[in-house]
Order: C-alpha cells, then structure tokens, then sequence
C-alpha cells in the first residue's frame, strides 16, 4: 500500500516536470501564434501563458495525492477567504481575501498558498461571474499566497506566535505584495482588453489608473494582517501540531 | 449557485457539459481572433439573443450598460493612439484625434462587449456542477476542494452575520460612526471566532471522509450527466461549422487594418462561407431556445 502511494507521488513528480516542459515550450510558440491572430491576438496569448504558469501548481498538488484532512483545511482555508468579504461587511470597499490567502501560505508553505489563492478566485467567480479576468485573478492570487509561502520558508517570519514589529512589517509585506505584484497583474488583464493599440503611454496610462486601487486594496491587506494574521496563525498551528495537517509545511502530505 | 430558475427548461442548458463548454469554448477564443466589424456585429448579436433567451426581460440593464461602455472604449481610444491619416479634429496643442483610431477603439470595444455577453451566459449555463462533473476526472482532488469551498461559503456567510450580530448585541460591535480601524477591528475579532470553529469543522469532516473510503482505489464517480444522440448530433454540427470559421480564419480573409488607412479584405467566397458557419454556430444556442419554447407554447394551444 505504501509502495503504491510512493509510485503514484513518484510518477506525479515525473508529471509536473513534463507539465512545466510543455509549458516553457508553449510558451513562445503562443506569443508567436498571437502575433498572426488578425484579432486582439495579445490578450489571447497572453491569457493562455497566464493559464501555462498555473497548470503545473495543479498538477504536482493533484501529483502528491493529497489526503482528506488535507483538502479539507485548504477548502476551509479558500471558503474563510472568500467569505471574509462579508464580515467586514462595515467597512466600505474591503477586500481582505489576499490577507487570508498570505496567511494560509505563511501556515502550510508556498504550493499551499498559491492553490488557496485560485481556488478561492475561482470559487469567488462561481458566485459572482466568471470573465476573461479569471486566470488573472488566479494567478494575482495564487502569487500572493505564494509570496506569503515564501516569508516563513526562507525563515523572514515564525509559522506561529508574531511579535508587533513583525506584524506591523508583514501588515507592510502584505500591503507592497498587491501593490507591486498581484495589482499589477490585474492591471495587465485591464490593459489587454481595453487598448487595442499597445503603445507606452496607454500601458502608462493603465498603471497610473490603476495605482490607487491597488493603493486601497493593499491597505485593505496591510490593516488586515495586522488584526488577523497572529490569530490566524496560532489557530493553523494547533492544526497543524494537534492533528499534523501539512505539518511539513507543504512538502509532504 | 445558479440564478436561472428556468435551468431544466431551457434547452441548450440541458446539453451534456462537454458541449456546452466546447461551445462557450469556441464563441469566446473566436470573438478575440475575428477583427472584421461583420464578424464582431455576428458575435453581439448572437451573444445578446442568447442572454435574453436565458434571462428574458432583466437582460436588457446588462445589455445597455454595455452599448455605453463600447461607447467610451471608442471615444478614448484616440486620446492614446494618434497614429492614421484622416484627422477628425486636434486637441491639446495640436495632438491628433483620428478617424482610424476611432474605428480601432470601437473594434475593441464590440471585442470586449461581445466577450462580456458570452461570459455572462456562460456563468448562467456553466454552473459550478458541471465544470467540477467536467474537469473532476483531470483533477479530482482541486475539484474536491471547489466543490467544498462552494459549498462552505454561503454558511459561514450566515455564521459570519450571527457573530457579527451577536458581537453587536452585547456591545461589542462597532459604535455608531466609528472609524474605518474600529469597524475592521470588530470585523477582525469575528472572522477569527468563524475561523476557529471552520479548522475545527474541517477535520471532522475530513475523518468522515475517510470513514467512507474517500481516496481509496477502484472507487467511481458518480455520474450527473448523460451523453445521448442530441449531444452526438449537437458535437458534429458544431464541429463541421467551426472547421468553416477557422479555414476562413487561416485563409486570411477577415483581417482589417486600420492604420494609415482603414483598409477591410475584399469580399472572398471563403470569407463569405466562414462568416456563414461562424453565425449559424454563432446561433446555434439560441435557436435551441427558441426551438424549445415554440414547442412547448405548441403543446400547451393543443391542450
């Protein structure tokens, strides 16, 4: 039975190679393939790499056979943030769902963090309405968590037990993260679709349109970490310590 | 999930998933390569029928907010792009506003309007059932995790308003106009209550899981949907109208260029075929709809 589990994880792992292989190949071919589409051929293409860089996150997580306890607290995880918009219900104009998504990649690691991230767009996008944005999102998303993933494996921040100074700079990581990463990605989406003529100044233009949004939404972020990342993360704790949920902090199921 | 009420009673929402999403698949990927404004108008117009087959009268706020969009994404378009030759007027110290740019700006916007419009029948007809039936073969353990996290939302939605309201009961809601730190600190304080009780939740139901011999080899799916000789007959039609689309699409003839000079492709009969298939596949939903509809008000005038 365990000899089985390790072939099935062992050819997972000869998948997500593949997986990746594919995806550098197909790469440049769809940029090519864009520049022949008379239509708006860059939004195509551009969407399909987008697509390219999530397929292999899903393939190794679907490649390690994950267990119950496992999908359960990253469905958990995916529903608290996407439900966290209705309980900050008294503050206008508040998104804290990237907030959750960091928090769960600090918890159980960077793959972790990148599948709650677009498994929370995704479920997000059921309820509200699926659109040419969606891959973007995941993939907005999906970096967010991955970022979060990356702080407590490079050992910049504990798993558990964060002091002021470091929620305050986390509040900050968190804030410059939708700043300067997943709003930008966002913001591309915006530009492939609403500019029909690339040239600098209406990418320019893009970007600067969509700084203060991305200002807000990182507040949003920022002040949201603050006040929930420490509970949070006590809470994932004993999760992890009581039940050994991920306790490898994602390597291992 | 779903806001149709009418799902079991429209037509092409009854199709096998595979198709349905083939289609969905196959409208949006073509409304982003065809720049040819007859192409486009074909695009609107059958995705605009079928949102109001789908949803009726209430389409139309959706529909209007679009034509106005198309609009704007036109009349800005020249503010950025200067480049053609027929200069309408200039503004801000000589900078050109053009013909051409104008024209490009209104072949995106009838791009974005067009693929707005399918995606918004998409979320009716694609519900989250179908897409997990879809793709749960391909990826069982992410689509276990949605079909989940869809399920969980709209509860802790409803545990989230009980704490929120409970908090308030006992005066520990926010006070009347506080600040934006003072609300998101109440907020703060009740998402860490629901969270605790979720993770708590979460291995309960991950033992049950397990209790039942989820993961274990040899087990099957169970399958919510039929694949029957409509959804053969539907594939085909669909798949023969789309080799026409395409070929017109490789033959290069719906290319437009709009600079120096607007310059549309002389009409081919491969072009005039292409645009033929794509509407007929285009229409094809529609047509299932209103097939539907005629037969059964038929059948009632016979009762």
């Amino acid at each position: 039975m365990h000899a089985e589990v390790e072939q099935t994880r062992r050819r997972g792992r000869l998948k997500t190679a593949l997986t990746v292989l594919v995806a550098v190949v197909l790469t440049p071919l769809t940029i090519w393939l864009g520049t022949k589409v008379p239509g708006n051929g860059y939004y195509l293409s551009g969407t399909l790499i987008v697509a390219y860089s999530i397929v292999p996150f899903l393939v190794s997580f679907e490649g390690r056979r994950p267990q119950a306890r496992e999908l359960a607290v990253l469905a958990v995880m995916a529903a608290l943030a996407v439900a966290s918009r209705a309980v900050f219900i008294w503050v206008p104009h508040f998104k804290p769902m990237a907030a959750i998504v960091m928090v769960a990649g600090m918890a159980f690691g960077p793959q972790a963090g990148f599948l709650v991230g677009t498994v929370s767009v995704l479920a997000s996008n059921f309820i509200f309405g699926q659109g040419p944005w969606t891959p973007w999102q995941m993939l907005a998303f999906g970096v967010a968590g991955l970022i979060g993933g990356a702080l407590t494996g490079t050992g910049l921040f504990p798993r558990q037990g964060l002091s002021w100074p470091r929620r305050v700079a986390l509040a900050a990581v968190g804030f410059l993260t939708i700043l300067c990463v997943s709003g930008p990605i966002l913001d591309t989406s915006t530009l492939f679709t609403m500019m029909a003529f690339l040239t600098p100044g209406s990418a320019v233009a893009i970007y600067l349109a969509g700084a203060p949004i991305n200002a807000i939404h990182g507040s949003a972020v920022a002040l949201t970490l603050l006040l929930v990342a420490n509970p949070l993360l006590d809470q994932l704790a004993r999760v992890r310590d009581k039940y050994g949920v991920l306790a490898g902090g994602g390597g291992k199921g | 999930m779903s806001i149709l009420p009418e799902q079991g009673r429209v037509a092409f929402a009854a199709l096998h998933p595979a198709v349905t999403f083939a289609f969905f698949a196959g409208a949006i990927v073509l409304c982003m390569c065809f720049s040819n404004p007859a192409f486009q108008a074909l695009s609107i117009v059958c995705a605009a029928a079928l949102y109001l087959t789908l949803r009726g009268r209430r389409a139309l706020p959706f529909i209007g907010g679009l034509g106005v969009a198309l609009v704007v994404i036109a009349l800005v378009n020249p503010l950025f792009a200067t480049q053609g030759d027929t200069v309408l007027f200039t503004w801000w110290g000589g900078r050109p506003y053009t013909l051409e740019a104008l024209a490009l700006g209104a072949s995106t916007g009838a791009m974005l309007v067009a693929m707005m419009l399918w995606f918004a029948s998409y979320h009716l007809v694609m519900t989250a059932d179908k897409f997990t039936y879809l793709f749960g073969g391909v990826i069982p353990a992410l689509s276990m995790v949605l079909t989940m996290v869809l399920r969980l939302v709209p509860g802790y939605r409803r545990r989230a308003d009980a704490l929120l309201t409970a908090r308030a009961c006992i005066g520990k809601g926010p006070a009347e106009g506080a600040g934006l730190v003072e609300r998101a600190r109440a907020a703060a304080a009740a998402l860490a209550a629901l969270s605790a009780t979720a993770l708590e939740d979460a291995i309960i139901t991950a033992d049950s899981m397990r209790a039942r011999g989820y993961g274990l080899a040899g087990r099957t799916r169970y399958a919510l949907f039929r694949w029957d000789g409509r959804d053969v007959a539907t594939a085909a039609v669909m798949a023969a109208l789309l080799v026409g689309a395409v070929a017109a699409l490789v033959a290069g003839g719906t290319a437009v260029t709009f600079f120096p000079t607007i310059s549309l492709p002389p009409l081919t009969p491969a072009g005039v075929l292409g645009g033929v298939c794509y509407g007929a596949f285009l229409a094809l939903p529609t047509a299932y709809n209103l097939g539907e509809r005629a037969l059964w008000l038929c059948s009632l005038s016979k009762i």
